[in-house]
């Protein structure tokens, strides 16, 4: 019998979110208990379904380890008090000291616990009391929080060939047995099950219709659901509901069922959001992303009739709510969404700063600023005609009755709308899709808009939206972001940092630009800086530190004017921000201490060049006009050899030869930079 | 408790009661004044505050004016009836999500052939300052109950925790009738009273009255009027006449809105005026469970 802890928590139905964090949380929490109190262990596992949370801990010690530690005291001669202190601090007593080299030393034994006696403690006050939820429910006497009211706790240790109950835990007013529940309705038994061992344990389960494993609820699902989708030359519909799904049931059961063919013209994701968001179904789509009428429902039972009642009970809710979205589409349809717009004056867009109505109003002012100013250029008038449609409209579909619905089916809708209530031209669809698209990007992992319309309202209400925020004081802080203003800083840098041939912004986002023309706000100026160097950090992998080691190197005109400087030296000279970090890269690696004054020049021996690229980087670097394109061809070819981390004077001579490059290119840089700016 | 097949409205109601009235709950009336849920009756907002242990079940008529439909939606109503069971404290001998489930096959639902699912749903009351944690239960995809445990009332942290499990009765009757217009359910199938004999003529003119006729101004003078007499009976340690005006000013409110007549930056102050009152309410109900010689709820 291998030596193995079990923890059950059993529980009413927690929430999805709750209980995945907890899987992450009480694992940590486990190993650490287990650390603090010196008890050995391999791994741990954590199952989880809604019901319940089960941690595994393989190989735990039957005992904690014993401990011998040796202990320093006053010196021999010290005075009586000081001698006693430490006898008193100890528990000690002078026969138990030693002495070496002139001082008193007591060695100090913590003997070995049998695990068994301290586990039923450590499991409730260090890990049991410390799990903290997002949201959290008080239900007994106890008051204590957790997600959902605790049912049962059981916790068998394994060791030494013998099974142990830890009846000695005692949480929430539950105090640790041997018993355990099946699944709620499929279960062989409602009363409580005995468990007589761990292996009993996961086997009871079994036979009670509970998969505990959620990797294997997961892959029955997809397995099955895969299968139907074959079935009809389809593939799964990929979003979250399927996660979500592994911890709705106990026993996943894959059903099939297919709905009016009458419902599938309307928007795919008001479809979708109806079938996934509202009702949990998994959706089919052809190879080209057609939605098919077929789709699958994971339920919690098996019942006698192979799931007919249950797949009647759900396509009759099914049909109800699409025919609710076909009435409100079909309404919708009917009012011309410029007609909306009045309508807008009756939805608050924030708190103090009035409705979406002058949000519009403010985003067509905006709008005419950054044409203004350059930051928005290559606009033809066509271009502005559509654009001022566009932001016209964008916000007209928060009054239809779908998006009153379904909130997040905002800015799908009305680019529906629009296309569906103007005439059939490449015109009209370019303007819907860039409505339909003009809420993109909501997240780093997101993609841009679909055309420049789109990307332009974007950017404006993005903007418009920081400014307001900021302000009337509402920025982020540290730990809290409550309006997602990061994630529409980010969008707004993505923009203004896309390539020319980029399809969503055509080289209609002047990328030279500074914070400041985006806005006089001195704090929005900053936030943008931070956030772009976030960007940088992750997206071209130019670490912080180097960013901000270039700001220092440039000397305090750039510190004030970092983000001209930034701006610009990412857009025209990415080259050698990026050769400037792999050099900062290799030498933090070799540990070498950056310098980058001329004396790296000094320290240069050519005797111990061994190679064509040594020399030819050395000529460039000695060269009476340092040529900053040969010198970054001398740098490509000199990063072909090997610098190995070995400390020898030849290695050494290389990383020298990297500072000098790295002095001249940051020195490039900052020239550069102040040319810009005096410039503009 | 046997299975009994529900044949009508009026089944459905007696056979709920008799289930919950032998686990122990104290079957009371609905509290005559209008509401929009069965949460606003004293028995539940007011008593749930009181540490003593107490169960209840009562049929309570609710009223959403903005769901008027003048008779034409097969399932949307402007007054409907919610059947609410509230159990405090929380029974720690016999699980309480079991004996819902119970209770469902009591009515008719047979669980092992249908898909019931606890579905996370976490409730708030603006106006009643009121939240607890909890699930939507799900029958084969459709709500058809909302389970709750209480945290908080009135903005008051509930000292013991009571647990809310409110039936939306005309959905579940038409469920296991399989009726698919709220009207042509059965009220009493034997004397072949159909819902809609009673509340069809009814559903019209409500509509009619919450959407057209309501006369605004004597609506916003009696949330005035309302006010004032909650706040003067509080001054006077009258809480239940005090909460009583304090639900009227709800209904007020909910007719206002139907009228059309609120802009956003005014319901957030109607909401927060009756939230106001709510809090009171609370307060002074919670100080005069603690005195002394106070008996009873």
């Amino acid at each position: 019998m291998q030596n193995q802890l079990l923890l059950e928590i059993l529980t009413e139905e927690i929430p999805y979110s709750l209980q995945k964090q907890l899987i992450t949380d009480i694992n940590t929490l486990f190993a650490n208990a287990l650390n603090t109190n010196a008890i050995n262990f391999s791994n741990i596992q954590v199952k989880a379904t809604c019901r319940r949370i089960c941690v595994i801990v393989n190989d735990i010690a039957s005992t904690t380890t014993a401990l011998s530690q040796e202990k320093k005291g006053p010196k021999i001669d010290a005075n009586q008090n000081a001698i006693d202190g430490f006898l008193r601090q100890n528990n000690l007593t002078m026969q138990q000291l030693t002495q070496k080299n002139g001082f008193y030393f007591a060695n100090i034994t913590t003997n070995a616990t049998a695990t068994a006696d301290i586990i039923g403690f450590i499991i409730t006050q260090q890990v049991l009391a410390k799990v903290k939820f997002k949201k959290s429910m008080h239900w007994n006497e106890s008051k204590v929080f957790w997600a959902r009211p605790i049912i049962s706790i059981l916790c068998i240790l394994q060791v030494n060939n013998s099974v142990n109950f830890i009846n000695s835990i005692n949480f929430a007013n539950v105090t640790s047995s041997n018993y355990t529940l099946g699944h709620r309705f499929l279960s062989l038994t409602n009363s409580p099950i005995i468990v007589n061992n761990i292996a009993d344990y996961f086997s009871k389960l079994q036979q009670n219709y509970v998969i505990l494993c959620q990797n294997q609820r997961k892959q029955h699902i997809l397995q099955q659901a895969t299968a139907i989708a074959n079935k009809y030359n389809a593939t799964l519909v990929d979003n979250w509901v399927l996660d979500e799904i592994v911890y709705l049931t106990e026993y996943p059961v894959v059903l099939e069922s297919v709905i009016d063919n009458k419902y599938l013209h309307l928007p795919k994701q008001l479809i979708i959001t109806i079938m996934a968001n509202n009702q949990r179904y998994l959706n089919l789509q052809t190879q080209q992303g057609n939605l098919l009428p077929n789709y699958i429902i994971v339920a919690n039972n098996l019942p006698k009739d192979n799931g007919a009642e249950i797949i009647k009970g759900n396509n009759k809710v099914l049909v109800a709510r699409l025919e609710d979205g076909l009435f409100f589409y079909n309404q919708d349809l009917k009012t011309p969404l410029t007609n909306n717009i009045q309508k807008l004056k009756n939805i608050t867009f924030f708190q103090d700063l009035g409705s979406y109505h002058n949000k519009v109003t403010s985003m067509q002012a905006l709008f005419n600023n950054l044409v203004q100013n350059n930051v928005l250029t290559n606009l033809t008038a066509n271009d502005i005609n559509h654009i001022t449609t566009a932001i016209q409209l964008c916000k007209a579909d928060l009054v239809s009755g779908a998006v009153q619905e379904m909130p997040e089916l905002q800015g799908i809708m009305g680019g529906y709308y629009y296309q569906q209530q103007n005439n059939n031209s490449a015109q009209t669809t370019l303007i819907a899709n860039g409505i339909k698209t003009h809420y993109k990007p909501q997240g780093p992992a997101d993609s841009l808009p679909a055309n420049y319309i789109g990307s332009i309202v974007s950017f404006i209400d993005k903007l418009d939206t920081l400014q307001q925020l900021f302000a009337i004081g509402k920025k982020p802080t540290g730990s809290s972001d409550p309006y997602a203003l990061r994630r529409n800083a980010l969008a707004i840098i993505r923009f203004l940092t896309a390539s020319s041939n980029n399809v969503a912004t055509e080289n209609k986002f002047n990328n030279n630009i500074v914070f400041s023309l985006l806005t006089n706000n001195i704090e929005l100026q900053e936030f943008f800086t931070e956030r772009f160097k976030n960007y940088l950090a992750e997206t071209i992998q130019i670490s912080k530190d180097t960013i901000n080691q270039i700001l220092a190197d440039l000397y305090s005109i750039l510190a004030i004017k970092g983000t001209t400087g930034l701006c610009y030296l990412y857009n025209s000279h990415n080259n050698t921000l990026q050769t400037i970090n792999r050099i900062n890269k290799m030498l933090a690696s070799a540990n070498y201490t950056y310098s980058h004054n001329t004396n790296a020049l000094s320290q240069i021996n050519t005797n111990l060049f061994t190679t064509n690229q040594e020399k030819q980087l050395y000529n460039q670097l000695t060269a009476s006009n340092i040529n900053i394109a040969q010198l970054h061809t001398a740098c490509n070819n000199f990063f072909e050899i090997k610098i190995i981390d070995n400390n020898t004077a030849s290695n050494t001579n290389k990383l020298h030869l990297l500072a000098l490059a790295n002095y001249y290119f940051a020195n490039y840089l900052y020239n550069q930079s102040i040319n810009y700016i005096n410039s503009n | 408790m046997t299975t009994q097949k529900i044949n009508d409205f009026q089944d459905l109601i007696s056979s709920l009661e008799a289930f919950w009235i032998n686990q122990g709950c104290t079957k009371l009336t609905p509290y005559d004044a209008e509401m929009g849920a069965g949460t606003f009756h004293p028995a539940t907002a007011l008593f749930s505050l009181n540490p003593k242990p107490f169960s209840t079940c009562y049929v309570q008529p609710s009223r959403r004016p903005t769901d008027g439909r003048y008779g034409q939606s097969p399932n949307r109503l402007q007054h409907y009836f919610q059947f609410q069971v509230v159990i405090k404290p929380v029974p720690s001998k016999q699980n309480i999500t079991d004996t819902y489930l119970k209770s469902l096959q009591h009515i008719g639902i047979d669980i092992n052939k249908h898909d019931i699912r606890f579905v996370e749903d976490d409730w708030k009351s603006p106006t009643l300052g009121a939240s607890g944690l909890g699930w939507e239960i799900w029958c084969d995809g459709m709500e058809i109950t909302q389970f709750t445990y209480f945290q908080e009332m009135g903005g008051i942290s509930c000292p013991v925790v009571a647990v809310e499990i409110t039936y939306g009765l005309e959905r579940l009757a038409m469920y296991l009738l399989e009726i698919d217009n709220v009207y042509n359910l059965p009220w009493n199938a034997k004397a072949g009273v159909m819902y809609g004999d009673i509340f069809l003529n009814s559903e019209k003119a409500f509509s009619d009255y919450n959407f057209n006729h309501a006369n605004v101004q004597n609506l916003v003078t009696q949330f005035k009027i309302m006010e004032e007499e909650c706040n003067n009976l509080i001054a006077n340690n009258l809480v239940y006449p005090a909460y009583h005006c304090a639900i009227k000013a709800s209904n007020v409110f909910n007719l206002l809105d139907a009228r059309g007549v609120i802009s956003v930056a005014e319901r957030e102050l109607y909401i927060s005026k009756i939230r106001n009152l709510v809090k009171q309410c609370c307060n002074l109900y919670v100080q005069q469970c603690n005195t002394n010689n106070f008996k009873g709820f």
